[in-house]
């Protein structure tokens, strides 16, 4: 899966788990920008791949219960 | 229609002057052709009434040769008197008014007219000259060089063959035979014509008329249909999309974000449209992004918080507090670069 998908992917899980809690979704999303070292939602779908950025959100997403 | 908005404004002015343009050149044509028909109809009263005074000149010359003729019969005439005086001045009245024949009466009308005229007044001279041998009269009617009459002596009129031989009474009859033919075939025939012409004439001015002002009405009503049509089309067009642009650039103003459009065209306004939606996921993004940030920046703290009240109990502690110091720094470097990347964005 390309880098905006993943990052697609994992917003969409903790937008889902947290749909009643806007503050634990904004803890959440901090907790993987956080873990990952860089804002998912900065990534384009026309950014270029970065495998070390892929590996490093799937360890976060992992970390925080994401299934991938 | 997908046109841009200067074609599609164009394209409606353009509908509605040529709307204008075609009813203006009919109406313009159908005027003409009523003035033309009114000056047709004029020509052909005019010629109506000119052929109605040949009849009453051509009439009074036969009154006055019948008048002359008894008076000759009688021995009352004497050369130079009145009687054939009024015949002369009656007959030069007459050739005055055949020369001067209105332009538009046909050349074979005009030919048969001078003709008839023509074979007429030789008969009534022939018949006067011949009713004033009779009464024993020295007055007779002579032709001059230029073809008028004049009182003489004597008589240079030559008899026609048809009149040879006649005795008064025969050409007296010949006379009024052909003043019948005269004003009852030839000018009756000619005036009727005329005034049917005429009466043709106005009927298709009226008709011209009547198509002009209907033409009028009809351009008005088209106008006003396409006018209106065309601010019907513009505004559903550009007016209306561009209201739902601006709604929706207010709702984006104050955070409904899931504001969004029904169309989108190819045209001005649709270009404006898509503007206005990606600076809407624009802002949209940021906002996340800037969320995104917050929730990174709550958790650090939150971190770096609970790292250095670690810290501080082990420091009261005399424990090593390295460890934990070491994670307040790498959280607050991983904060600045977070803070860094969304700057830079």
């Amino acid at each position: 899966m390309r880098l905006y998908d993943l990052c697609r992917h994992v917003s969409a899980e903790l937008e889902k788990r947290y749909t009643n809690d806007p503050m634990g979704l904004l803890r959440a999303k901090g907790e993987l920008a956080t873990r990952t070292g860089f804002l998912a939602g900065l990534v384009g779908p026309n950014d270029p791949e970065d495998p070390e950025k892929v590996r490093r959100l799937r360890e976060a997403a992992e970390a925080m219960g994401i299934a991938l | 229609m997908n046109l841009s908005v200067r074609r599609r404004i164009g394209l409606a002015m353009g509908i509605v002057v040529l709307v204008n343009v075609a009813a203006g050149a009919a109406s313009w044509y159908l005027d003409t052709r009523a003035l033309h028909e009114q000056d047709r109809a004029d020509a052909a009263v005019r010629r109506a009434t000119w052929l109605s005074t040949v009849s009453n000149d051509v009439t009074a010359f036969v009154s006055e040769a019948t008048d002359l003729a008894f008076g000759v019969t009688g021995g009352r005439s004497e050369e130079g008197s009145a009687e054939y005086g009024d015949l002369v001045g009656t007959d030069a009245s007459v050739r005055r008014l055949m020369a001067q024949a209105p332009v538009d009466l046909p050349a074979a009308d005009a030919a048969a007219l001078a003709a008839k005229w023509e074979d007429l007044r030789v008969a009534v001279f022939v018949w006067i000259n011949a009713e004033a041998e009779t009464g024993h009269s020295n007055t007779r009617l002579m032709l001059t060089d230029t073809g008028t009459l004049r009182a003489s002596v004597q008589s240079n009129i030559s008899t026609p063959s048809a009149l040879i031989g006649m005795d008064t009474g025969s050409l007296r009859r010949e006379v009024r035979r052909q003043t019948e033919a005269f004003r009852l075939g030839v000018l009756r025939t000619q005036v009727d014509g005329a005034l049917a012409e005429a009466d043709t004439a106005r009927r298709r001015e009226d008709e011209s008329r009547r198509w002009a002002s209907t033409i009028t009405l009809l351009a008005i009503a088209a106008s006003l249909v396409v006018a209106v049509g065309a601010a019907v089309w513009l505004y559903r067009t550009i007016a209306a999309p561009l209201s739902k642009a601006k709604k929706v650039a207010e709702a984006v103003s104050s955070g409904d974000y899931a504001a969004s459009f029904d169309r989108h065209g190819t045209d001005e306004v649709g270009a404006l449209i898509h503007a206005v939606e990606e600076m809407r996921d624009s802002v949209v993004r940021r906002i996340e992004v800037m969320r995104e940030m917050a929730g990174a920046v709550i958790v650090t703290a939150e971190a770096a918080a609970e790292a250095a009240r670690t810290a501080r109990e082990r420091a009261y502690g005399q424990g090593d507090t390295g460890q934990a110091l070491d994670a307040v720094v790498s959280r607050a470097e991983t904060l600045s670069d977070l803070a860094t990347q969304m700057l830079d964005a």
